[in-house]
């Protein structure tokens, strides 16, 4: 099997992940079969790939439909210092929040949150709020993203 | 888990920050506050300054979050005070990201970016 080369990958690997940036659950077979490669070699390549960190994962794209009607949220958290280890790991437990951050200033933490209703929002902004530790908190709705680049 | 294991979000950050990827880049998360009648034309003028990688309208006490990064801390400094002195703002909340807990390796949360405009 041929080792990446110099700029990184073998023609072969690009059109591997071409094919896989469409459909990662393409079986194995099917893949060998588009590029013309045994099983065992694309086998051999996937984990080349996954070990040198080409391949980073496998994720699930969201339909936009869903991802659109989701209402995400910015929720700025000030912390008690004390509780603060205690605090990320109660916040990480919570499957709607989709990114933290560690701040300076004013906060300490801010949390992105996604709900599929104003109910279940507001719900889990009242759950943040009762982690012990979190001194208080400033939610605000996305309304619009104007510039993501 | 860790605060270092939990990712970047989708769409938050910018492309390249929501990429989690381990870069140098300094940032900062900066709220403002709009004087009404310019909201459109400082929107704009936000949109056009090159170290900005996200702009998102919100609820609440401020009207904007804008995500900026720089290379240095004397960039990310200067690109602070452009945008806090930018026509149409009236208050702005500087929070620096903290890059060593900010990072993080791979992906854990199912995503897709919005079109970058």
């Amino acid at each position: 099997m041929t080792k990446s080369d110099d700029r990184g990958l073998s023609d072969l690997d690009r059109r591997l992940l071409a094919m896989l940036r469409e459909d990662s659950r393409q079986p194995v077979t099917k893949l060998a079969g588009d590029l013309g490669l045994s099983r065992a070699n694309v086998y051999a390549r996937l984990s080349r790939l996954e070990e040198e960190g080409v391949i980073g994962g496998y994720t699930v794209r969201l339909g936009d439909p869903y991802d659109r009607r989701l209402i995400r949220a910015q929720v700025m958290i000030k912390a008690l210092l004390k509780h603060g280890k205690t605090i990320e790991e109660s916040l990480a437990a919570i499957p709607e929040l989709s990114a933290l951050h560690a701040i300076s200033g004013e906060y300490d933490l801010i949390a992105v949150v996604e709900a599929e209703t104003v109910g279940e929002l507001n719900a889990l902004i009242d759950r943040i709020g009762e982690i012990e530790g979190i001194e208080r908190t400033t939610s605000s709705i996305l309304l619009a993203t104007k510039v993501l680049r | 888990m860790s605060l270092q294991r939990i990712d970047t979000g989708p769409g938050f950050l910018g492309v390249a920050a929501d990429a989690g990827h381990h870069d140098t880049l300094l940032r900062a998360h900066v709220m403002l506050r709009l004087a009404r009648c310019d909201m459109a034309e400082a929107e704009r003028a936000l949109a056009e300054i090159a170290g900005l990688t996200a702009l998102h309208q919100i609820s609440g006490d401020y009207d904007l979050v804008a995500v900026v990064e720089a290379p240095h801390a004397e960039a990310l400094d200067a690109l602070v005070s452009r945008i806090a002195r930018q026509r149409g703002v009236s208050a702005a909340m500087t929070s620096r990201l903290r890059p060593s807990v900010s990072r993080s390796r791979a992906r854990a949360f199912a995503s897709a970016t919005p079109a970058p405009r």
